[in-house]
């Protein structure tokens, strides 16, 4: 195996992480909102659990290797600035705080860097229209439905109940459903990592086209995504927590089940659905399942201008990469060099407006912040 | 350029996301409402802290218990 390819298994295993720390959120920030689960407990369980779900399925992995590309006009140089796309995009979107699909800015990133170079005939766009962009329509309508749906029912069953009541039972409940969406989430996400080491692997001769993911891929795909989780995107768990709507542990179940089935259901088919995109429908289904007024629309909308953003920024950023790192080993070092000082300023960044375990469930303003946590 | 909508994906998608998803949902719903009997006063300012009859307890276990079976059979299809 040549230094590059070596060089851009290490890239996709650092997009693993960020796509990790990114979406914490997506199961853990209802339970988290609601006091369900300590901070640490829950970032802990979700870290765990989207190891175990990275070994459920390989479907969404072989959707990417062996479909979105031509693997015979692609080189490791092209995945190489594709990754340096998707995790730019994911660092600058964590640091305002928005819940945008890791999943886009990784398709984004390839689909960009390759059509730079190698045209646009070597990306598959009928299949990326069949697999990704209709998936990432239907899958927030449908979990919003689910949750809905399931929100208004819980309320109708359980209105005569002592409330204080219910609200416990459901808190607990949360626990079980926000670890389902956590193995989901390792089942639909790990999974596109896989799919991506993959496809370097075949483009570099290492694997027949075709082929599905060996197995130190799916582990070191699990591990790296895991690991990111654990590190937990305080940020993005305060948006989607807070900001989006207010939660009761009635909604915060019923949103959660929805996602999960609709994750695992798409994870089964083969599908790279956006569990980003997914669990923040099902969040607003929630809310309007509740009373439509509940919803803040101003959040859910910066949120959606950011997931029609997502692909066509990665793909940009992808596109100068990619045309960057394939004129030759200095162009790659240029690439790397940028990636690593821009991931590095996006830290410095976001040391100056901490959010951590401690005042993640303070959305106040900053004098109303606990001393502790500054 | 050819684009096939896979309409029974989507169909399929959605029918089990309404009936493992809400259906869970519901069942939890129902099991907690068994538990907790409907207070004399304003159920949004009382707590019950009677304990349970064991049928109500019975039929609380066996609502969690489908809920969990549910979940169980779900995973089993996806590996």
């Amino acid at each position: 195996m040549d230094t590059l390819v070596i060089v851009v298994i290490i890239t996709a295993l650092a997009f693993d992480f960020t796509n990790g720390f990114h979406d914490t959120a997506n199961a853990m920030a209802t339970s988290i909102a609601t006091e369900a689960l300590r901070p640490r407990v829950a970032v802990g369980i979700c870290a765990v659990l989207n190891l175990v779900g990275a070994f459920l399925s390989v479907e969404v992995a072989k959707t990417i290797s062996n479909g979105l590309v031509d693997d015979s006009k692609v080189t490791p140089a092209v995945i190489f600035g594709g990754l340096v796309g998707a995790i730019l995009w994911n660092l600058v979107t964590w640091l305002l705080g928005l819940p945008s699909s890791s999943s886009h800015a990784l398709f984004g990133g390839l689909i960009g860097a390759t059509w730079i170079a190698a045209g646009g005939d070597a990306v598959h766009f009928a299949t990326v229209v069949t697999k990704v962009i209709i998936p990432a329509l239907a899958s927030p309508l449908i979990a919003g439905l689910v949750a809905g749906i399931g929100t208004f029912l819980v309320y109708l069953i359980t209105r005569r109940a002592a409330q204080r009541n219910v609200r416990s039972g459901f808190r607990h409940g949360q626990v079980i459903s926000a670890s389902l969406v956590s193995l989901a989430h390792g089942s639909n996400d790990a999974q596109k990592t896989m799919g991506v080491i993959t496809l370097v692997l075949i483009t570099a001769g290492s694997l027949d086209s075709g082929s599905g993911p060996p197995l130190w891929v799916v582990f070191s795909s699990g591990l790296a995504i895991a690991l990111g989780t654990y590190l937990g995107g305080w940020r993005i768990i305060r948006t989607v927590g807070h900001r989006l709507t207010t939660i009761e542990p009635q909604q915060g179940f019923a949103a959660e089940a929805s996602s999960a089935t609709v994750i695992l259901a798409s994870s089964h088919l083969g599908y790279p659905l956006s569990t980003t995109q997914v669990t923040s429908g099902a969040v607003v289904g929630s809310g309007i399942g509740k009373r439509l007024s509940e919803v803040r629309w101003g959040v859910a909308g910066r949120i959606a201008i950011a997931w029609l953003l997502t692909l066509p920024a990665a793909a940009v950023v992808g596109a100068l990469a990619g045309r960057l790192a394939i004129s030759g080993t200095t162009g790659v070092l240029i690439v790397a060099f940028v990636l690593v000082a821009l991931s590095a300023w996006c830290y410095a960044l976001s040391r100056r407006d901490k959010v951590d375990r401690h005042n993640v469930n303070d959305d106040k303003t900053p004098a109303t912040r606990p001393s502790f946590a500054s | 350029m050819h684009v096939d909508i896979a309409w029974g994906d989507l169909f399929q998608v959605t029918l089990v996301g309404l009936i493992l998803g809400a259906g869970v949902t519901v069942l939890y719903a129902v099991g907690i409402r068994v538990l907790t009997p409907a207070p004399d006063g304003d159920p949004h300012e009382t707590e019950t802290h009677v304990r349970p009859t064991p049928v109500r307890l019975a039929a609380t276990t066996l609502c969690f218990a489908v809920c969990a079976a549910a979940v169980a059979y779900g995973i089993y299809t996806l590996v």
